[in-house]
């Protein structure tokens, strides 16, 4: 077991480092010449865990609130409405229609006439109107529309911040410097779910990940291919906790939630199992059985060269048919009797035979 | 620069709370965010005809993603009907015929996708809105066969609530030319068949009966119905729940091990049976979030409770086991039955809660706690199930006692009695503790930064003692180990065994991992990001070859939109694993060696293996990485990307994993000249490397020296392998409106070729030394080859109806060494295989469907 | 290598098919080749035939019949297509055009977009509110009825997109220019975009759209306006 003293240690530590950062951050900080504190914090609007007031008439709550959208880029733009923008963007218009945020925006102006539509994700718009042939006077989200990145992520965030988009800032996403429109299209319905770019999720990964898509037309793979699975169903592409961008803490928690059985905790572990179950398979194709790394010995043969059976090289005299017929190679090998690979509950179970 | 009042108002982060983009299951938490099947993967969205009129009036062509891609061309809006508030559109039916021709059974062709001839229901959409206050209802079906098919339907309103509930069979076809010497397959519970005696059959009995089998096919059934709720309380919370409950039937190839045959000719026992699945998980998640103008909180909770139907797992060997030591009155005792204990009931608990915070300079603080709990707590099967005695009887008269130390009383040891503990009790706590914070002091500059800490307590540990008999240890092999050689049953007896060597305890893995990272990104000019972070891990683990495993890594990034036509992606990481002092062997603790009262064999303990071996999650490494993505822009209608991912890894051990390359380029191209046309192709090339060393020992001389080159493990005994894979794909998809019909084609190929070669030292490193002569230098290349076709047409007959009739032709070639020679007989002496492995296949599907607007 | 044949038929049959794929239901202005033709030809053939109705020098007499002195080519050469094909609500054009052939149109559209759009300012100067409301609605629109600013595909000047001739694939070469049109005709083509009875090309579309947000004044006032500006440019 980990010796009590220097855990304690290290939680005292890594609770100092925090408080020290909470520490810094109450400290006077570099801000804009002319302002405090105390103007910044009068500017924002308070704290308030309640809602912000009854919602008007019949208004959906994630759409009743929604304001126009800033360019920092067309600071004078007024707000012109969604009847202006329209008229030369009809085509946008009757594809848009059918998506889920025109249905929740339009709900919301019927029931609020004044709530932005067009101009909650595209800002202001009279700036643009008189001179659409400049670009950046409009928040663009496609190639060549000067938007920066940065403008254009936040103003989907505006209303999208939290939940899966929590660790967004400083993901590897983010620092690539993709928007969210590198993904999602919600000006039309183009899938059937999550508003993306091509007609499928793994479609819309495949764009840029095309290697690890190929990867899962392999002979072992999941269902990806096969439209049962998605990337994000193990990947969170906004933004996670641990760096290969999974949805819970850890490589085997992501597993478990389909392969629950091989959570345990067993009786007898086989460590690297425990340890993580990359350890011994890819998680996106391979061209052995079981999406293993390696094939069968000498994936076992790897980290196992104990005395009598595991260390010997086989051959393929080992192979049926050969004059050596070899249990350790022919078939899954060593796995036939070690069939518990993953761990065993069985009290006679120390080899993961039983 | 002066922020003015109402311009900071909206640029506040958040005014209105997070919108659950997808279902209850996010890209956030859980699973089966996409349900569909094979015959559609894209559940009808590929099917629906583009716009012909294109994206805007205002300019040609469609946009693209700022990268450069070009967004899917826009589908054909569709018509609302309804005169009520309620309006219905796009809704249709897609039903038809499949007729299959060639390797209709084959596995691999059925792997995933229910194919069976006959009436389908390709797929039938009804959808549903009102206009006025936003609500939706959504259905979608599809079924192809009994273990291929799904239903989801969703009740909503956008922005404020969500219901999904689903209902989805899938399957996973393992084998189709499985050989069973078991009657009973399918459940716990394998007897013999065709007559064979357990315990007293011969190698010809048993060949005779598995050639005599039918062939089965093995496959595994996932039945999962889930219902999910998504609900906006107010503009700042939201809350979700989902709950899933999935069940799994079937069979898969398992395993049984009565011992070594490689060994001892006509003895032991190595059997490939077929285990049952029957188990059922349910998953639940749930939380809160509340997104305010300066807070955030994300609370959930995640449950799993996983229940097995069985939990054992019982089937009968048919050899007789004659053990090694010769002598007059020398019995071995008769094995008939074999057991595993299948996985354990398991509870999962987890609970995680962010907290974010906005900072000055644009920046944000999060701190993310997360503790999650796993037990078990299975009643434990006996350590054996026989009857009458096992081991080997030295005096003749069958009797258990110090004049006889290897026999054993079966009675003894097949009743939980025989046990330290009637039930598992294990548990595994994790916690979790993540802080990160990102500033941005200008737009040009990030900093980030951020600690992790992350434990997980392995609790309760093992001893396996038998209070019947006082004897610790477990019995090896179903009791065969000990019956075929004497002193191996596994078991160590303080009066007649002393000096046995066996595992007494379970090993507890608790793990602690603390992390920390830094790093900055740089914008020198709108069309550059330079970005760098500097990372440092540390993660104790106990009772492994470490205790102290560190990696420092650093990874550098840019990307270019210097040009217009191009943008460019770089990435680079190096990576510096590092640690303590290896020790080869801190499993003692584990054995018996540490028992008061072991006697220390004549000559010393065995080597526990060797100690130049390393293993490879705890082996000290460098690692480089790159990734590089270049998106072009040739022309406004065409796209062309490239990729090149490389992984480096050069491990430190003269045994063991010794380095793991891998190499992958892509090229895509892309065009969309109009929404009635578009053409794509793609090829990948993938390649890897894996090269291991170990060492056989030297079987005469004395087994106690652990150093590689000394007397156990010579230099001789040296050898190498290594394992390349290469991989060629390629894809292409065309389709073109010609207003009439349209066509579509859709074409893949797959070449993929593992060569696993190896050398040795001397003929001592082999397995089968008199071999040596002609044993080569690598094995049959493994392959597997795929070539599938898909062509397809669909003609509107009408405005409601279109018929679509596809031709989809896959043609498989696999070669997998592990299975060859098996198609001359599953049986080889005492080895009994069911799976004959994976097949060269064929096969045609045409389908004929009719397409109905509702 | 038969498998690579196969690949490149499949290749050049889609190519192929792309040339038809704009060809539908309306006609796409948003990919058409700069009109090129003769000038001096053309020159010849509208001293013949559309003098009487359209001046010597582009500027028409009569207040229904346009002036096409300095108009976009392009315009001018797609119009020209649209009576030929009868697109156009029968009028005098329609018969006119018949005989023409190919050539000619192109000839006629470059010649016209060649003259210097020196257009007279009306006789009598509009009221002031008048001009004030389609001032307005040309700079800035009507919000709330939807009216994006003219100027915003007219140009500034009323003179066409300012990105009509950025190049050989801008989409914009066929906006037509505004400025010192008749008042009578551009308000009769607005009513007729607003009722829809012009609906062929892609343009089309875009004005229908704006059209129908435009009530009787605000098209009135910006007829006005718009021939009003050959004044301004000469109070300045």
């Amino acid at each position: 077991m980990l010796q009590p003293g220097p855990i304690r240690l290290r939680v005292l530590l890594a609770g100092l480092v925090l408080l020290g950062s909470f520490a810094a951050l109450l400290m006077p900080s570099p801000l804009p010449a002319q302002q405090t504190r105390q103007q910044l914090a009068d500017m924002l609007p308070p704290t308030n865990l309640s809602g912000d007031g009854p919602v008007a008439g019949d208004a959906p709550p994630g759409f009743a609130h929604a304001t126009v959208a800033a360019n920092p880029a067309a600071a004078d733009a007024t707000v012109v409405g969604e009847a202006v923008c329209t008229a030369c963007h009809s085509l946008e218009n009757d594809h848009f229609s059918h998506t889920v945020h025109a249905l929740g925006l339009r709900a919301a102006a019927a029931a609020n006439p004044g709530a932005p539509v067009c101009e909650a994700c595209h800002g202001p718009g009279s700036a643009h109107a008189a001179e659409p042939d400049r670009k950046g006077l409009i928040i663009g989200f496609t190639h060549g529309s000067q938007t920066p990145i940065a403008v254009q992520t936040q103003t989907c965030l505006a209303c999208h911040q939290g939940g899966p988009r929590d660790h967004w800032l400083g993901s590897v996403h983010q620092r690539n410097d993709l928007s969210c429109s590198d993904c999602h299209n919600p000006m039309g319905k183009v899938s059937p779910e999550g508003s993306m770019a091509r007609s499928t999720i793994n479609e819309t990964c495949a764009q840029c990940h095309r290697d690890v898509r190929a990867q899962f037309d392999r002979r072992s793979h999941m269902p990806l291919p096969e439209g049962q699975m998605t990337c994000a169903d193990c990947h969170n592409p906004h933004g996670s906790l641990t760096a290969p961008l999974l949805k819970t803490n850890s490589v085997n928690e992501t597993c478990y939630q389909c392969h629950a059985e091989k959570r345990g905790p067993f009786l007898f572990e086989h460590a690297p199992v425990r340890g993580s179950c990359l350890n011994c398979h890819t998680p996106h194709g391979s061209n052995q059985m079981s999406l293993l790394v390696a094939p069968v010995p000498f994936l076992c043969q790897q980290c196992h060269s104990h005395l009598r059976h595991p260390n010997d090289l086989q051959t393929p005299q080992s192979l049926a048919g050969g004059p050596h017929p070899d249990e350790r190679i022919m078939g899954r090998g060593c796995i036939t009797c070690h069939a518990q690979v993953h761990g065993s509950n069985n009290p006679s179970g120390p080899r993961l035979h039983k | 620069m002066r922020i003015r009042p109402n311009r900071m108002r909206r640029l506040v982060l958040a005014v209105t709370a997070a919108l659950p983009l997808g279902a209850a299951a996010d890209s956030g938490v859980g699973v089966d965010l996409w349900i569909a099947n094979k015959f559609d993967p894209s559940a009808g969205a590929a099917a629906d005809p583009k716009d012909p009129r294109g994206t805007t009036w205002l300019r040609p062509g469609e946009k693209r993603t700022p990268t450069g891609t070009l967004y899917a061309c826009p589908t054909e809006p569709p018509r609302l009907d309804g005169s009520g508030a309620w309006k219905q559109y796009d809704a249709s039916i897609q039903f038809g015929y499949l007729a299959i021709g060639g390797d209709a059974d084959s596995a691999l062709w059925r792997r995933y996708a229910g194919w069976d001839q006959g009436f389908v229901l390709g797929l039938l959409e009804l959808h549903f809105v009102r206009p006025a206050d936003g609500s939706y209802i959504d259905l979608r079906a599809s079924h192809l066969s009994e273990h291929d098919q799904y239903v989801k339907g969703t009740i909503g309103r956008a922005g404020h609530y969500k219901i999904e509930a689903y209902a989805r069979s899938t399957q996973n076809v393992v084998s189709d030319n499985a050989r069973s010497i078991w009657n009973g397959v399918g459940g716990n519970d394998l007897t013999l068949a065709g007559g064979l005696t357990p315990g007293a059959s011969t190698p010809a009995e048993v060949a005779a009966v598995s050639a005599a089998a039918p062939t089965r096919v093995l496959q595994v059934n996932r039945d999962k119905q889930g219902l999910g709720l998504s609900y906006f309380f107010d503009p700042r919370w939201t809350g979700y729940l989902n709950v899933s409950n999935e069940q799994r039937e079937g069979t898969r190839p398992f395993g049984g091990p009565f011992f070594f045959n490689f060994a001892f000719a006509d003895n032991g026992g190595i059997f490939e049976t077929i285990r049952p699945i029957d188990d059922s998980t349910i998953n639940t998640n749930a939380g809160v979030r509340f997104v305010g103008n300066r807070w955030r909180l994300d609370l959930g909770y995640s449950g799993s409770f996983y229940r097995d139907r069985y939990a054992s797992f019982t089937y009968e060997q048919p050899y007789a086991l004659w053990n090694v030591v010769t002598g007059p009155g020398v019995r071995s005792s008769q094995l008939t039955q074999g057991q595993f204990s299948t996985e354990p009931d398991n509870d999962y608990h987890s609970l995680r809660g962010t907290l974010t915070r906005s900072l000055p300079l644009n920046g944000q603080f999060s701190l993310t706690v997360s503790g999650a709990s796993t037990r078990q707590d299975d009643d434990l099967l006996a350590p054996v199930n026989c009857n009458g005695t096992f081991g080997i009887d030295l005096v003749g008269n069958g009797q258990v006692g110090p004049a006889n130390p290897f026999l054993y009383a079966c009675s003894d040891w097949n009743t939980p009695a025989s046990l330290s503990r009637r039930s598992a009790d294990m548990r595994i706590d994790t916690t979790l503790v993540d802080a990160r914070i990102v500033l941005q002091p200008t737009d040009r500059l990030t900093w980030r930064g951020g600690l992790r800490f992350y434990r997980e307590d392995y609790r309760n540990t093992y001893l396996a003692y038998n209070p019947l008999t006082g004897e610790y240890g477990y019995v090896a092999e179903n009791g065969s180990q000990g019956t075929v050689v004497p002193g191996e049953a596994g078991i160590w007896n303080p009066l007649t065994g002393a000096s046995i060597l066996t595992r007494v305890t379970s090993l507890p893995l608790d793990t602690q991992n603390t992390e920390a990272t830094f790093g900055a990104d740089w914008r020198p000019s709108v069309r550059d990001t330079l970005g760098a972070t500097l990372g440092f891990t540390r993660n104790e683990p106990s009772h492994r070859e470490r205790s102290r495993v560190d990696d420092v890594s650093i990874k550098l990034n840019w990307t270019s939109r210097a040009f217009d036509w191009l943008t460019l992606r770089a990435n680079f990481v190096h990576l510096r694993r590092s640690g303590d002092r290896y020790d080869y062997d801190p499993y003692g603790f584990t054995f018996s060696e540490h028992l008061p009262g072991f006697v220390e064999p004549e000559g010393g303990l065995p080597a526990h293996t060797v100690e130049a071996l390393r293993k490879y999650d705890m082996a000290s490494r460098d690692q480089d990485k790159i990734d590089l993505m270049a998106t072009f822009m040739p022309r406004a209608d065409m796209t062309f990307s490239a990729s090149l991912r490389g992984d480096w890894n050069d491990y430190d051990a003269r045994l063991g994993r010794q380095r793991l390359d891998t190499l992958g380029a892509t090229l895509q191209w892309e065009w969309q000249p109009s929404p009635r046309t578009n053409a794509s192709v793609y090829y990948a090339y993938d390649r890897s490397k894996l090269g291991i060393a170990n060492v056989n020992e030297d079987g005469t001389a004395d087994q106690t020296d652990p150093v590689l080159g000394g007397v156990t493990y010579p230099l001789a005994g040296r050898w190498w392998v290594d394992d390349r894979q290469r991989n060629h794909s390629m894809g292409t998809v065309l389709a073109h409106d010609f207003r009439r019909f349209k066509l579509d084609l859709a074409w893949n190929w797959l070449w993929s070729r593992g060569t696993t070669g190896y050398r040795y030292a001397s003929a001592l490193a082999l397995a089968w030394p008199d071999v040596a002569a002609y044993t080569g230098d690598a094995f049959p290349t493994m392959k597997y080859k795929v070539n599938s076709l898909t062509l397809g047409m669909t003609m509107p007959i009408n405005e409601r109806m279109s018929l679509r009739v596809f031709d989809y032709y896959e043609r498989g070639r696999v070669s997998d060494w592990h299975y060859q020679g098996l198609d001359q007989g599953y049986v080889i002496d005492h080895r009994v295989y069911s799976d004959g492995g994976p097949d060269d296949y064929a096969a045609n599907l045409v389908g004929l469907l009719l397409t109905v607007k509702l | 290598m038969k498998r690579l044949r196969l690949l490149a038929v499949s290749v050049l049959a889609v190519t192929a098919l792309a040339a038809s794929a704009a060809a539908g239901d309306f006609v796409d202005l948003r990919r058409i080749e700069p009109v090129s033709g003769d000038a001096a030809a053309g020159a010849q053939k509208a001293a013949t035939l559309c003098f009487a109705c359209h001046g010597a020098d582009g500027i028409s007499p009569v207040p229904m019949f346009p002036n096409l002195a300095g108009q976009r080519a392009d315009y001018l050469y797609q119009e020209l297509l649209r009576y030929k094909s009868g697109s156009r609500p029968e009028s005098a054009m329609t018969a006119l055009v018949q005989p023409l052939e190919d050539a000619d149109l192109r000839n006629l559209a470059v010649h016209y977009g060649g003259l210097a759009p020196d257009l007279p300012a009306p006789a009598e100067a509009p009221a002031q509110e008048v001009l004030a409301r389609g001032g307005t609605l040309f700079r800035e629109g009507d919000p709330a009825r939807g009216v994006p600013p003219c100027q915003g595909c007219h140009g500034a000047d009323a003179k066409g997109h300012p990105l009509a001739d950025a190049g050989a694939d801008s989409p914009y070469r066929a906006y037509p220019l505004l400025y010192g049109q008749h008042p009578a005709y551009v308000a009769t083509r607005l009513r007729d975009y607003r009722s829809g009875a012009l609906a062929h090309t892609s343009n089309d579309f875009i004005m229908t759209a704006v059209a129908q947000r435009l009530d009787d004044a605000s098209i009135d006032a910006l007829a006005a306006w718009l021939a009003n500006l050959p004044a301004q440019r000469q109070a300045r």
